[in-house]
């Protein structure tokens, strides 16, 4: 029985760089591009390119690559698990002979080509995650959906819903540490027993939580409502996001990378 | 004339004249849809261990979630769940992050999307439509990993040996196991009284 201690909400590292000032949307786009862009290549002129690519980034960031190193080892289970996968899928010469497993040159060749491919993904992925705030992503997400014409009630509530969820999970998480030592020290168990005594172990744990995050949903929204919250109408924001010349650099910089590494293919 | 409100607002109260009702309710929907979203995230992080392969509360967070919302608002939440998880939060049963959707076992992540909408879909209607559409809510979720994991393992018959029929007992008797507690919850008067 354990939930997460104190999680970190997002991986925003505050620095003062070119990538934090710039807009979370053109990030976002880029981030997209560039995620693309590994899709593409096949082959290692081009992720060389790449990895050049994110070193640059990383460098802009200034940030220290230990960080990137410590998101790469938080998903090691998944990139060892992708490894294991790929490794017998098979094809090609046979190297190893291990009676059912057979590990082949293409499997291996196929193997350093997707774990190279998750872990640029991860790297990317952190280069967006440690230079925005959480607030900022979902301003972004909600950014965007303007740009790809949704509804502007819809995307607002979107990114309304991000934001409050956001400030809930922390909230929600230390609500349910207290209801776990509450019930411990009520003589409750959650860890003994064959699985029918645990499952039922959770009811009191599960119960007092959903009540109290559905009180504080209620106050939230009559809280909500006294402020006449109504949605996107007439309501300005406290940090205006502003395209500039660098925002349209950087979407440029991304399709200037996707043309490249399709000319590097051919 | 602004564009009519299909996101936030239950039907029969699309057309109340009452703006003041509406604009509460617009508040309630929103709050709850959030406190859901933290929910999901909060259970996904659960794990009891029992055996080699911990029991995680995802599915059963997400069943649970589509019992009080409706199919929309839990497509949506989950959509929300998806990104929060891949902004970096770890909420994917422990890992996070964009490598978590793009890894052999992603899948089951996207399956979530349309399964929890299908899934709300089933809560409101009753006897064997339920149980099917519930069904076909869990088998949505394993056709989304296995495809994903197909693409990984290029044998459909191994892929279903790994990540199909070891788990799917569990998820039924989890799911089996919403029903209970979401009758006990709803008595509860609070969380009733829909929005």
């Amino acid at each position: 029985m354990n939930f997460i201690g104190n999680i970190t909400i997002g991986q925003f590292i505050p620095k003062n760089s070119i990538l934090h000032s710039a807009d979370s949307r053109s990030k976002l786009i880029f981030m997209i591009i560039f995620i693309v862009a590994i899709f593409l290549s096949t082959n290692f002129y081009q992720y060389a390119i790449l990895s050049l690519v994110v070193i640059f980034l990383m460098l802009l960031s200034k940030i220290s690559p230990f960080y990137y190193l410590k998101g790469v080892k938080s998903l090691w289970i998944l990139i060892v698990l992708t490894a294991v996968f790929q490794i017998f899928s098979g094809g090609g010469n046979v190297i190893f002979d291990l009676g059912p497993l057979r590990i082949t040159d293409m499997a291996i060749y196929n193997t350093v080509f997707i774990v190279l491919r998750l872990v640029l993904v991860i790297v990317a992925a952190s280069l967006l995650t440690f230079t925005t705030s959480p607030i900022q992503i979902a301003d972004g997400i909600e950014g965007l959906m303007r740009i790809l014409r949704f509804p502007r009630e819809w995307s607002h509530d979107f990114s309304m819903m991000m934001s409050i969820a956001f400030r809930f999970i922390p909230v929600l998480s230390m609500e349910a540490d207290h209801i776990i030592r509450a019930q411990l020290s009520r003589g409750a168990t959650f860890d003994r027993g064959g699985l029918i005594q645990r499952a039922k172990g959770m009811i009191p744990l599960i119960v007092p939580l959903f009540v109290g995050s559905m009180k504080m949903a209620d106050d939230l929204a009559i809280a909500m409502e006294a402020r006449c919250y109504r949605g996107y109408e007439g309501r300005t924001k406290f940090r205006e996001m502003h395209f500039r010349k660098r925002d349209y650099f950087i979407i440029g910089f991304g399709l200037f990378i996707v043309v490249f590494i399709l000319v590097v293919r051919m | 004339m602004p564009f009519p409100n299909l996101f936030c607002l239950p039907p029969a109260t699309r057309y109340v004249p009452f703006w003041i009702f509406v604009w509460y309710n617009r508040c309630m929907k929103i709050s709850r849809m959030a406190i859901w979203l933290a929910i999901v995230s909060l259970l996904s992080t659960v794990s009891i261990p029992i055996g080699p392969v911990p029991i995680t509360l995802q599915v059963f967070a997400i069943f649970l979630m589509a019992f009080f919302l409706s199919p929309l608002d839990s497509f949506v939440v989950m959509i929300g769940y998806t990104i929060l998880g891949m902004i970096g939060l770890p909420i994917f049963a422990g890992s996070g992050g964009i490598g978590a959707i793009m890894s052999p076992v992603g899948g089951y992540i996207l399956g979530f999307i349309p399964s929890a909408a299908i899934a709300s879909f089933g809560w409101k209607r009753n006897g064997i439509f339920r149980i099917l559409m519930l069904s076909l809510a869990l088998l949505i979720i394993y056709i989304f990993g296995v495809g994903v994991l197909y693409l990984y393992l290029h044998s459909l018959r191994s892929s279903i040996e790994t990540g199909f029929l070891p788990f799917v007992w569990i998820d039924a008797i989890k799911i089996s196991l919403v029903f209970p507690l979401a009758k006990r919850i709803s008595k509860i008067q609070l969380i009733r009284s829909k929005t």
